[in-house]
């Protein structure tokens, strides 16, 4: 059994960054990416819409973090934490393709070997059927709740991220790097 | 369903991806009609030593079916491919010279005599005794011949190799023919422009899983991916039903993906799995991006398809 | 000086036929020839034009897509047809999809061997080839195991006697000038690319429906309009091309820069330059008859490599000549009124007809087309990504504008080509939402059969300038179809003038090591990235023998 701090960690964001609030997930983690660092046993990844492209990353890790849009019934920005195996009846997942995309990868990862530990930080959202770069406003405000949720998270699982001295501004739809 | 691990040992040893490889043997078995518990079967038969000998040759054609090899299905199946089959002789594969090319073919084909599947991309021009076409100073025509007498099988891969293709349109102008009429051999034909190559891989592993070549329906085609029309297994086949057309590119049925059959879709004229495995890994298919349908796995169907926006 | 006739010429496999003459150690001669008609022309007369995409388009599996455009815009010419913006965005986004596949296939399978030595990465320190990358650049996969795990393959490879795409090398040759750690480096690109590649084919499926041989372009505009309306179908589309962007920026440049600095000399001495360009323009952004449109790779006739006047594109200045082709003797003819009548027997004459290509001219010139004449009119047209990125580029290595006239500048401006166009799709597919949010999310216009009608349609391909000519007749039949590609332009024949083809020209001068290893001549034959098979011939003066060399 390896220690804590030996785990590999992923943070995937998923979601489609335009239809407004579907890409909260990634943007949560470009903002990580561009105002943290993280030690190097964690891995934060923008799995977008990739769905089965990500078995391989996935597979890769002993504890996933995935950060997603969810529909809970509650006020929009309302912020959730679940397991994925042990998620609670009354949460409906999104009905958007990316999502049937990742049960499918999920369901596939056990043929695969060991699948990870996995932790869904979701946020309820406003309006994922429109097309919009933007999100709504009450779940802007959920951004910055959210990377605490996540750091939080790492911190738990002996891996927190350290401020940058200077941290990227997130300036697209990808995230700082391009 | 379990994988047996060493079978996927041997593919990772290889550099494919075990991830690639499962989903590869799942769509390969059902492309063949096979049961899910037979996906094990189908990955050891992908993974196996015992390698039947290929002979690749060229004829004429515009290299788009080796495109499709190359970039379809999964990133890696250049690697399966090339690993499970003993490829013998592909002259893109051969030492530059022309005679070397030459004396690899003349010694494969003597030394696999009767043992090796012969795949063929492209047509063989027949017009004056084949003068339009010629590899190494031999006509297309008298390879072809030689190298199909000694196969164990032939598999053609593509319009061209399986009827002809666009250069044996009307007029015809080298009387270019497919490789089983030209030679008069009996050819298994993986038709299409291009064809799909989990269509092609489908038929290897075939092979390799029950030791013989897939029944073939008349115009020699695996009935297990060409045994049913497109149209009846067509996503808009609902709408079809319902007489629910598109009219006009981009009209409101098009938005809603009605049937595509009054643009001059030929789907029920035509035999082949595209609705099923789609292309490009699943990615997308003519009719799904609204096209209609060319019928580009039927002999000869740059004239008998034609023309193309007509409905049938 | 004598002349060497040879006969047979068939010993060799492939359809365009190379013959240089070497003295002093420099090419002082050359010969390009198509040993290949193909007679489309003929098949595509009677037929209805909405088929001669299709037709044309089997025209070549390896740039696929570009026929189907270049037909499918001169059946819109001859209709007088508008597209609706969005059809618009969509052909460019499926067009963009094949130079992002393209460009980085040709650099890393067709000619990065003809710069880097495959044997020589065998002796490679995967060590030192782990640092070498990352002071080159953020390469991904490249540490000391990757680069070892590579060279294990290849050690296997090589072992097994069969070299696989490595074949065809002239492993050794004094020219490769690269360090083993560098080779070692390419070949693990090689490789990364063959695999990436795959993706960018998906990327043109997504709307095309496949690849190769998409099917999606109409008169008017495209049917994929479900696709273009589809967010999760762009959001997939917009991954596709971040992961290629990030190969481009952080793979294919900087091994196109790290290339280029061995070989400085090639660009200081123009070795493979050529003198006059022409871009038909490429990526419209707006709709209209050719005349009308504004372009994102902008058109532009550069004469006498004058970078500072470039001149406007007029589609009545093109003609082709057949003096030196097997065709029966005619007048330079502009493609709307050209004849196809082929030689029943076609007898390879160095001073007479010697190739099934005819020879295009512009305003009777010889001209290249592909990658360094669109970013040569980028450049001369003030274009600011590409101005910016060329400027970089020069600056990165250190020379001079003039550099870019040789072979060395082709191969470069085929990879700025890349990363300007790959950085500008996201913004179409912006634009896509754009128009979509506005509610115009009409991807085809109407149109009628006008009756007897010409059009054109003209636009720049991974290759070069390609053309079609469309005439109807008043049945809506084809009456004449004629098509002008890039591999024309560049690996035509000499005019009735004696003018050398593109190809010619750039060849005589070119250093030869070593005649029965012809790899400084393979190197500027591939930059122009013949879209066919090709086979070199070189005599040698001295022994009067003639070696052949089959290159693809």
């Amino acid at each position: 059994m390896s220690t804590v701090s030996e785990q590999r960690i992923l943070v995937l964001g998923v979601g489609n960054v335009l239809l407004t609030d579907e890409g909260v997930g990634v943007r949560v983690v470009h903002e990580l990416m561009a105002a943290y660092d993280f030690p190097p046993n964690v891995k934060l990844v923008d799995g977008g819409v990739l769905g089965l492209s990500l078995t391989g990353i996935l597979m890769e890790a002993d504890q996933v973090i995935i950060v997603d849009a969810v529909r809970g019934g509650e006020e929009p920005g309302t912020l959730y934490r679940f397991p994925w195996e042990a998620k609670p009846e009354h949460i409906q997942y999104k009905d958007s393709l990316h999502q049937i995309d990742l049960m499918e990868t999920m369901a596939m990862l056990p043929l695969l070997g060991q699948p990870p530990a996995m932790v869904v930080l979701g946020v309820e959202f406003g309006d994922i059927d429109n097309y919009g770069l933007e999100l709504t406003p009450s779940v802007e405000k959920a951004v910055r709740p959210l990377m605490d949720l996540v750091l939080k998270e790492l911190e738990g699982l002996g891996a927190p991220g350290a401020p940058k001295a200077q941290p990227q501004k997130v300036t697209n739809v990808f995230g700082h790097s391009s | 369903m379990e994988l047996k691990a060493e079978v996927l040992d041997k593919i990772e040893a290889k550099g494919v991806n075990r991830r690639e490889f499962i989903k590869l043997a799942t769509v390969v078995t059902s492309v063949l009609g096979l049961a899910p518990s037979m996906i094990p079967k189908v990955a050891e038969a992908m993974a196996v030593k015992q390698r039947p000998t290929v002979i690749w040759l060229h004829f004429a054609e515009c290299t788009g079916c080796s495109e499709a090899f190359i970039r379809a299905t999964y990133p890696w199946i250049d690697e399966i491919v090339l690993d499970v089959l003993n490829v013998a002789y592909h002259e893109t594969i051969m030492a530059p010279s022309g005679k070397n090319a030459e004396k690899s073919l003349h010694d494969a084909m003597t030394k696999y005599k009767g043992k090796y599947i012969l795949v063929c991309e492209g047509a063989i021009p027949t017009k004056n005794n084949g003068v339009y076409g010629k590899v190494g100073g031999r006509t297309m025509l008298s390879i072809a011949k030689e190298a199909t007498k000694s196969a164990l099988a032939t598999i053609c891969v593509g319009q061209c190799a399986c009827f002809g293709g666009v250069q044996a349109a009307k007029p015809n102008p080298t009387r270019a023919m497919g490789v089983g009429m030209a030679t008069g051999t009996k050819t298994i034909n993986i038709a299409g422009c291009p064809p799909n190559p989990i269509n092609m891989v489908s038929t290897v592993v075939h092979f390799l899983l029950l030791g013989k070549l897939p029944a073939v329906d008349s115009n020699g085609r695996p009935l297990f991916a060409y045994g049913q029309s497109i149209h009846d297994n067509c996503p808009r086949r609902g709408h079809y039903e319902n007489k629910e057309f598109v009219k006009k590119w981009g009209d409101a049925g098009a938005l809603k993906g009605y049937c595509l059959y009054e643009m001059g879709c030929k789907g029920p004229n035509t035999s082949n799995n595209c609705p099923l495995v789609k292309f490009n890994d699943g990615t997308n298919w003519p009719i799904g991006a609204g096209a209609p349908c060319i019928g580009c796995s039927e002999p000869n169907f740059w004239d008998t398809q034609s023309p193309f926006y007509e409905p049938i | 000086m004598a002349k060497y006739t040879i006969d047979p010429i068939t010993r060799i496999e492939g359809h365009l036929r190379i013959d240089v003459e070497i003295e002093g150690g420099k090419v002082t001669n050359a010969w390009s020839s198509a040993q290949l008609f193909r007679g489309l022309e003929i098949i595509l007369q009677g037929r209805d034009p909405r088929d001669a995409p299709w037709i044309t388009q089997r025209a070549c599996g390896v740039c696929t897509e570009v026929h189907a455009l270049a037909s499918i815009r001169a059946l819109d010419d001859a209709v007088r047809v508008n597209i609706p913006p969005l059809a618009r965005i969509a052909r460019n986004l499926v067009h963009g999809a094949q130079f992002i596949h393209d460009h980085p296939v040709h650099f890393y399978v067709l000619s990065a061997l003809d710069w880097v030595d495959v044997v020589s990465a065998l002796k490679a320190d995967p060590k030192k080839t782990a640092s070498l990358a990352n002071s080159l650049g953020d390469y991904p996969s490249s540490g000391v195991a990757d680069f070892k795990a590579v060279q294990d393959k290849l050690k296997t490879f090589v072992a097994s006697g069969q070299l696989g795409p490595f074949a065809n090398g002239y492993w050794g040759h004094p020219d490769y000038r690269l360090p083993p750690e560098a080779n070692l480096m390419a070949v693990a690109h090689y490789l990364m690319l063959l695999r990436l590649q795959v993706k960018a084919a998906r990327m043109m499926a997504l709307f095309g429906g496949k690849n190769p041989h998409m099917q999606t372009y109409v008169t008017g505009g495209v049917t994929c309009a479900q696709d273009m309306l589809d967010p999760d179908r762009l959001a997939e589309f917009l991954y596709y091309l971040k992961e290629m962007q990030a190969f481009i920026d952080n793979v294919y440049i900087p091994d196109v820069l790290a290339v280029a600095a061995f070989y400085k000399d090639w660009g200081a001495k123009n070795i493979g330059g050529t003198t006059n360009f022409l871009a038909y323009g490429n990526f419209p952004l707006n709709s209209g008859r050719y005349a009308d449109e504004k372009f994102f790779m902008p058109a532009a006739v550069i004469m006498n490599r004058n970078i500072g006047a470039p001149a406007a594109v007029n589609p009545e200045l093109i003609t082709e000549e057949v003096k030196r082709a097997w065709y029966k003797d005619g007048p330079a003819l502009n493609p709307a009124k050209g004849v196809t009548k082929p030689l029943g027997k076609p007898r390879y004459n160095y001073g007479g007809k010697y190739s099934w290509f005819k020879a295009p001219r512009y305003q009777g010139k010889p001209m290249e087309v592909g990658p360094l004449a669109q970013v040569l009119a980028a450049y001369a047209k003030g274009q600011p990504q590409t101005k910016a990125l060329v400027g970089a580029v020069l600056k990165h290595l250190n020379v001079p504008a003039s550099a870019l006239f040789s072979t060395l500048g082709r191969t470069a401006a085929r990879a700025i080509e890349t990363k300007v166009i790959a950085d500008q799709m996201a913004a179409w597919v912006t634009e896509a939402i754009g128009l979509i949010k506005a509610g115009k999310i009409e991807t085809a216009a109407e149109w009628k059969w006008p009756g007897e009608t010409m059009g054109f349609g003209l636009i720049d391909v991974p290759r070069g300038a390609l053309g079609h000519w469309v005439h109807q007749d008043a049945k809506n039949k084809i009456k004449n179809y004629q098509l002008v590609v890039p591999s024309t332009w560049n690996l035509g024949p000499r005019d009735a003038k004696g003018q050398l083809g593109p190809v010619e020209e750039a060849l005589v001068g070119t250093p030869v090591a070593d005649p029965k290893q012809p790899l400084e001549i393979i190197r500027t034959v591939h930059s122009f990235d013949p879209c066919i098979a090709c086979g070199v011939h070189v005599i040698d003066p001295d022994t009067n023998e003639v070696r052949k060399f089959k290159v693809c």
